[in-house]
């Protein structure tokens, strides 16, 4: 028995060569080291000890007592550590234990130690006297030699059990006991035993767990077992065995006793302990758990990526170059710095004595280490340059512009570092000198999901280890192994494991690849490098390079297309630059979108620079340039420009219309659009106005003048008045003054000037008031309100003969108005002005090839001659017939007016007055509309040619005109008002509503034109056709004409000048048309005649410059008098209508099929055109070059 | 990470918290001879560890049955794990007195 061998043995050896000294220092270490046991059963011992160890004491000297304590404390461990022993043998630990070298120094003191044999023997029944006899025997073991019996069998006894140990473990034993002195034992049987016969059973304390405060658990176990320490040898002891706490399990600790009420008393008084909560008992199967937990190490390896928690360096990346994981706890790291390279009042040289305070607020920016830079503001001093190129500043020390520093592993973290490739490309930098850095390191550290992201077929290499260099596809996957099937190397297609770390993906170059994460994810390419773990592709979408993690990247078979719904954006999603600036998404790529805005520039952003803009499909609302609202969906029309048509996508602040055709290839199919040059094509555009739906009233439009029914009584252009200022006329309100914000019905929503509210007011409360002169006019007159003088009163409609048409439209179509509305209309529409909208002032700038088409023609509330109008391309002879040019609107006007003859009389009246060269002093009642246009205009051309490119040849005709009204346009009402009235006074043919009828002599002078102006009436014919037109007087000269019109003498009204209405048209050469003309009969003597000519334009004077058809080479420039129209001879030529009403005048159809004589012509979609146009032959013009 | 306040380490055998200097100058009180580690500052960095985990204060090691599963056989202040592997001579010497070497680490069922 181990004690029994101490008791023999080791006493000896401390008796004899143990100096005093050795022993009393051994003494107080293991004082220190070992504190003193508070026995439960101390008090008993206390009674055993006295009483056995008075004898004891007795023959032991002071000196002795010295040597003995430190043998007692020696054994007393011994006892401790052999305490399984010592129950085995059936000896009373705690009364073993209980010997306490304080007494028994006391008992010795006076005890003989023969006694304690005598006691011994007395007691010797009591196994645990045993020790205490082996100790005795320790401390006089010369007195031994006397032993008894007992004593001699209990030697026999231990030594048999001794040998029942192990050869070796008794020598362990001896020589741990030998060692004693120097070393404490190690005990190797409590390690013997497995785990699972540990557990706590239902004999063993309960735990407790008590709150606290988090963060003081540590501080709180050693006060508890200072507090234990202390009071062990007090009145009343803690009685608790142990406690703890585990870091994972904070503001908990646990206490091991018998109850609560220990648990209790000992944490009483301490600080950070929650006892309002009391105490709660652990169920016995969860306590071995409780010390079993163990934290996921984070086992940090050189290489690694990790990023620092705290400090200005808190979330930068760095890499791990050693550590010194178990030992110091640090590691070195690798990173770049943040340098405060604009200190504030030297705030660094206080970094001494402030620590980390130095970052401040604001965190330098992470930077390379510069030498110079460091030094210019820090000073040389500062820096020490070592050997290798290495700086030491600050304390700390930089290689190559890295900071290089130890850091504690709890200031660092390892998990979750996932490094993105930008992060490690400032570690690597330039190529040369970082290229060490291998990027397996980073790869490593993505490694954990490569694994996962290993799928049964994928194609991996090993990179690592004994099977470096073997690739296959794996066959199965499992958490840290996978089976490939070898391809190459000794084991061929064997299926072989690898640890799934020591693998990467292995990609051919050419492979076409899917990128599954990172940054660039969803992006496909093909790949065209692999360097390692990074496999660089080339994007299906962008054409760039891109750079991803083979883990990363699977081969696939599909392109990221770009109408695939990608992230936060949609494909023609609407998205926002800045708050003025919307685009629209045309393209995903991958994580770049492409997208045009409003200004139709394309360019390619992240999606971070761009903010989604708020789904308004449904709401956003746009006007077309017919005034109809066009919605997100709509099929939309330009009218303008490329006439591209379109879906609309959306609608940006009811100006920038995007849409997408699938039949335009720039820019995916986007373009942008203004609203208001847009116009829809769907019937849709039509709902708006009844009278577009009635294919009566548009067909009796051209022809029968006579029968058409007044004028639809459509209602004012409602939003024309949006906007107008007001003054209240009649009710409650009346004198005030505001502007319409709305109109609804017959009601206006009046903001109110005078109290900023908006009243619901009565249209007909209200009335036009011009700001600046203080004037008032009725609403309806808003085109009146336009004129610089007003009218005289509304009753200026009524001796109009146009006023009975006027109301309708007089809110939207008379020309002053225009000359107010359209040029701003065409600056709206970026669209050249229309000259003459702009008045007098506009003739001989105006080119525009349409000037109604804008204008009148889009706004006019009669559609169908608007549109009629607004669609003649080089046509604006529609208008330029119209005398008067504000016409546009007027001509519009005119040609619904009930009395179309006059807008065909008008049209071609001036016309005749320039021919006639008369001195234009008719008194064109349509001056009045045109105001100064028409009426400038009309006489100006006095013959002279018309140069207009515009093809109007009243193009420049105002510049001459010695009228009055070449007044400007704001006087065009003064001047109005004569023409109207002088019309009236014309005895032409106003009333008459045949004029046609009448045999008008061509010579016949105009009233107030003493010249040959042809009365006005003349030709107005509503049939055209066959009516004897003025020009019917040179008839005669037609009828030599024998030229394949079918019809001559339908040909015969039209106007001898005809062509220089038209360009690029054929015409045919003949006889003159022109009466009393001063030129011969044939152009050139006939040599020409029937030839068939291209008429391209106009040379000079009236000479259109003529090439023939047949033979491009020969050009002529033959006058206008010669030339005569081709007629259609088949269906589907493109033709131009060359007489006419205005509104068929200069438009231009294909024909479709014939019926004697009249064309039926396919009707033009796109204006919405329903009733096929029906011409007659000869008032048609085959185009030249369509 | 615990947060220590001065750096105690444990050893890395017996799992007892010293400080640093306190094992140089007088060893592991429990394991010393195998350990060997007083005196040599290298000796205890190498068999000590200041990774570890959770802390005991073991008052009875014989009726505790937390100083029993921790395997601690005397009072003191241990820690529940300890992370780090002895040098290969103390494990020689472990087993060589007859005892397994048992890592402070270890989960163990």
């Amino acid at each position: 028995m181990s004690d029994d061998e101490a008791g023999n043995s080791s006493p000896v050896r401390a008796r004899s060569e143990s100096p005093a000294g050795t022993a009393e220092q051994q003494r107080e270490k293991a004082g220190r080291k070992r504190p003193r046991v508070a026995d439960p059963d101390e008090d008993d011992d206390m009674g055993d000890d006295t009483a056995n160890g008075s004898g004891a004491g007795n023959g032991k000297g002071r000196a002795d007592d010295e040597d003995g304590e430190g043998d007692d404390d020696e054994e007393e461990e011994d006892d401790e550590e052999d305490d399984e022993e010592d129950d085995e043998e059936g000896g009373d630990g705690g009364k073993r234990k209980a010997k306490k070298r304080k007494r028994r120094p006391k008992k010795f003191r006076f005890l003989d130690v023969e006694a304690e044999v005598d006691d011994e023997d007395d007691e010797d029944e009591e196994a645990d006297d045993f020790a205490d006899v082996a100790e005795f025997i320790e401390e006089a073991p010369e007195e031994a030699s006397g032993r008894d019996d007992v004593a001699h069998r209990r030697l026999d006894r231990s030594r048999g059990e001794a040998q029942m140990e192990s050869v070796e473990e008794t020598v362990a034993r001896l020589k741990q006991r030998y060692g004693r002195g120097q070393a404490a034992k190690y005990d190797p049987d409590s390690d013997q035993v497995p785990q699972r016969l540990l557990m706590p059973g239902n004999g063993d304390p309960n735990l407790f767990q008590v709150r606290v405060k988090a963060g003081e658990e540590q501080n709180l176990i050693t006060k508890i077992f200072r507090k234990v320490f202390s009071n062990q040898n007090s009145a009343n002891p803690f009685e608790i065995y142990s406690a703890f706490y585990r870091n994972s399990l904070p503001g908990m600790l646990f206490v091991e006793a018998r109850g609560a009420a220990p648990v209790l008393a000992v944490l009483t008084g301490l600080v950070g302990v929650f006892l309002s909560t009391p105490p709660k008992l652990v169920p016995i199967e969860e306590m071995a758990p409780l010390l079993k937990i163990k934290k996921k190490d984070e086992n940090i390896q050189p290489g690694m990526w990790v990023r620092m928690k705290r400090g200005k360096y808190a979330g930068d990346l760095a890499q791990v170059i050693d550590v010194d994981q178990i030992t110091n706890g640090v590691a070195g790291l690798k990173f770049i710095p943040r340098i405060d390279l604009t200190p504030r009042e030297k705030r660094s040289r206080d970094k001494g004595s402030n620590g980390k305070a130095l970052g401040g607020n604001v965190r330098p920016p992470s930077r390379l280490f510069a030498y110079e830079d460091v030094r210019k503001i820090y000073g040389r001093g500062a820096i020490r340059q070592t050997a290798t190129s290495t700086y030491v500043w600050d304390g700390d020390e930089y290689v190559d512009g890295f900071c290089l520093k130890d850091l504690k592993l709890n200031l660092i973290s390892a998990e979750g570092v996932k490094p993105t490739l930008e992060e490690v490309s400032r570690f690597t930098g330039d190529e040369g000198e970082t290229s060490r850095i291998d990027l397996s390191a980073i790869a490593d550290a993505n490694r954990d999901i490569g694994a996962s992201g290993l799928f049964p077929g994928d194609k991996v290499e090993v990179y690592e280890g004994e099977q470096s260099g073997l690739y296959g596809p794996v066959v199965t996957v499992t958490i840290d192994v996978i089976a490939i099937k070898a391809m190459n190397g000794d084991v061929r297609g064997q299926i072989i494991e690898v640890p799934s770390r020591s693998v990467r993906k292995r990609f051919e170059l050419g492979e076409h690849v899917k990128v599954l994460n990172g940054p660039n994810r969803d992006a496909s390419g093909m790949v065209v490098d692999v360097k390692g773990d990074v496999v660089t592709l080339m994007s299906d979408q962008g054409e760039q390079e891109i750079k991803a993690f083979s883990k990363d990247v699977r081969k696939a078979a599909d392109i990221a297309g770009g109408s695939q719904a990608k992230g936060a954006f949609d494909l023609h999603d609407m998205v926002m630059l800045d708050s003025a600036t919307a685009a629209v998404v045309i393209k995903v790529e991958g994580a770049m979108l492409r997208i045009m805005d409003q200004n139709g520039a394309v360019r390619v952003v992240t999606p971070h620079e761009v903010t989604a803009r708020r789904d308004n499909k449904n709401f956003a609302v746009a006007q077309d340039s017919n005034g109809n609202d066009m919605k997100v969906g709509d099929a939309m029309k330009e009218v303008g420009g490329e006439n591209r048509s379109g879906e609309v996508l959306n609608i940006f602040r009811s100006i920038f219309v995007f849409l997408f055709s699938r039949e335009i290839l720039d820019n995916f199919g986007v373009f942008v659009a203004r609203a208001q040059l847009l116009i829809s094509v769907t019937p849709k555009a039509a709902a708006n106005d009844l009278s577009k739906l009635n294919p009566m009233l548009q067909s009796q439009l051209p022809y029968g003048g006579a029968s058409l029914m007044a004028p639809p009584t459509t209602m004012p252009n409602k939003n024309r008045l949006i906007n107008t200022p007001v003054v209240i006329v009649k009710g409650t309100q009346k004198g005030l003054m505001g502007i319409i914000k709305d109109v609804q019905g017959e009601k206006a929503r009046v903001e109110m000037a005078s109290n900023n509210k908006v009243l619901t007011i009565d249209l007909t409360s209200l009335k036009r008031k011009d700001t600046r002169t203080g004037t008032t006019y009725p609403l309806d007159s808003a085109a009146a309100g336009s004129f610089g003088a007003p009218r005289p009163g509304g009753g200026n409609y009524d001796i109009n003969p146009y006023g009975q048409m006027a109301p309708p439209n007089g809110g939207a179509t008379p020309a002053p108005n225009y000359g107010g509305r359209t040029p701003g209309g065409a600056a709206r529409f970026g669209q050249t002005p229309n000259p003459y909208a702009a008045g007098a002032g506009g003739f001989g700038g105006g080119k525009t090839p349409n000037p109604y088409a804008a204008g009148a023609g889009g706004r006019t509330p009669a559609p169908g001659w608007g549109a009629g109008g607004g669609k003649t391309p080089g046509w604006a002879g529609a208008g330029g017939k119209t005398p008067a040019p504000g016409a546009g609107g007027y001509g519009g006007g005119g040609g619904k007016t009930p009395a179309p003859n006059y807008g065909g009389d008008g049209g071609r009246t001036p016309a005749w007055a320039g021919a006639g060269g008369g001195g234009g002093k008719t008194p064109n009642p349509y001056a009045l509309g045109s105001g100064s246009g028409a009426g400038g205009r009309t006489p100006a051309p006095g013959g002279s040619m018309y140069q207009d490119p515009g093809t109007s040849r009243y193009g420049n005709g105002g510049l001459s005109a010695p009228t009055p009204y070449t007044a400007p346009p704001t006087q065009a009402a003064v001047a109005a008002q004569t023409p109207a009235t002088t019309q009236y006074s014309a005895p032409t043919p106003y009333g008459a509503p045949t004029p046609y009828a009448a045999p008008t002599p061509y010579s016949a002078p105009t009233p107030g034109v003493g010249l040959t102006a042809p009365t006005p009436g003349a030709g107005a014919g509503p049939s055209h056709n066959g009516a004897p037109t003025p020009y019917g007087a040179p008839t005669p000269y037609n009828a030599p004409s024998t030229s394949n019109q079918p019809a001559a003498p339908q040909a015969s009204d039209l106007p001898w000048d005809w062509a220089l209405d038209f360009r690029n048209v054929r015409v045919e050469v003949g006889p003159s048309t022109k009466a009393g003309t001063r030129n011969p009969l044939h152009f050139q003597r006939g040599a020409l005649d029937r030839q068939i000519f291209g008429y391209a334009d106009i040379a000079e004077g009236e000479s259109p410059h003529c090439i023939l058809l047949s033979d491009p080479t020969v050009t002529a420039d033959i006058p206008a008098e010669y030339l005569r129209p081709v007629q259609p001879t088949a269906p589907g030529q493109a033709i131009i209508v060359i007489n006419g009403p205005d509104g068929i005048k200069g438009q231009q159809r294909t024909t479709e099929y014939l019926n004697e004589d009249q064309w039926m012509m396919v009707p033009d979609q796109s204006v919405g055109e329903v009733v096929p146009m029906i011409v007659g032959g000869g008032d048609l013009c085959r185009i030249w070059q369509s | 990470m615990a947060p220590r306040k001065n750096d105690l380490r444990a050893c890395l055998i017996c799992s007892i918290l010293q400080d640093i200097s306190e094992f140089n100058d007088d060893g592991c009180p429990n394991c010393e001879d195998v350990v060997e580690m007083k005196g040599s500052l290298e000796r205890v960095i190498e068999c000590t560890s200041v990774m570890w985990d959770g802390m005991i204060c073991v008052i009875e090691p014989q009726e505790s049955w937390v100083a029993r599963w921790q395997r601690i056989g005397s009072r003191g202040l241990y820690a529940v794990r300890v992370t780090g592997v002895p040098p290969q001579d103390v494990i020689d010497a472990i087993s060589s007195k007859g005892g397994v070497y048992r890592s402070r680490d270890a989960v163990e069922d």
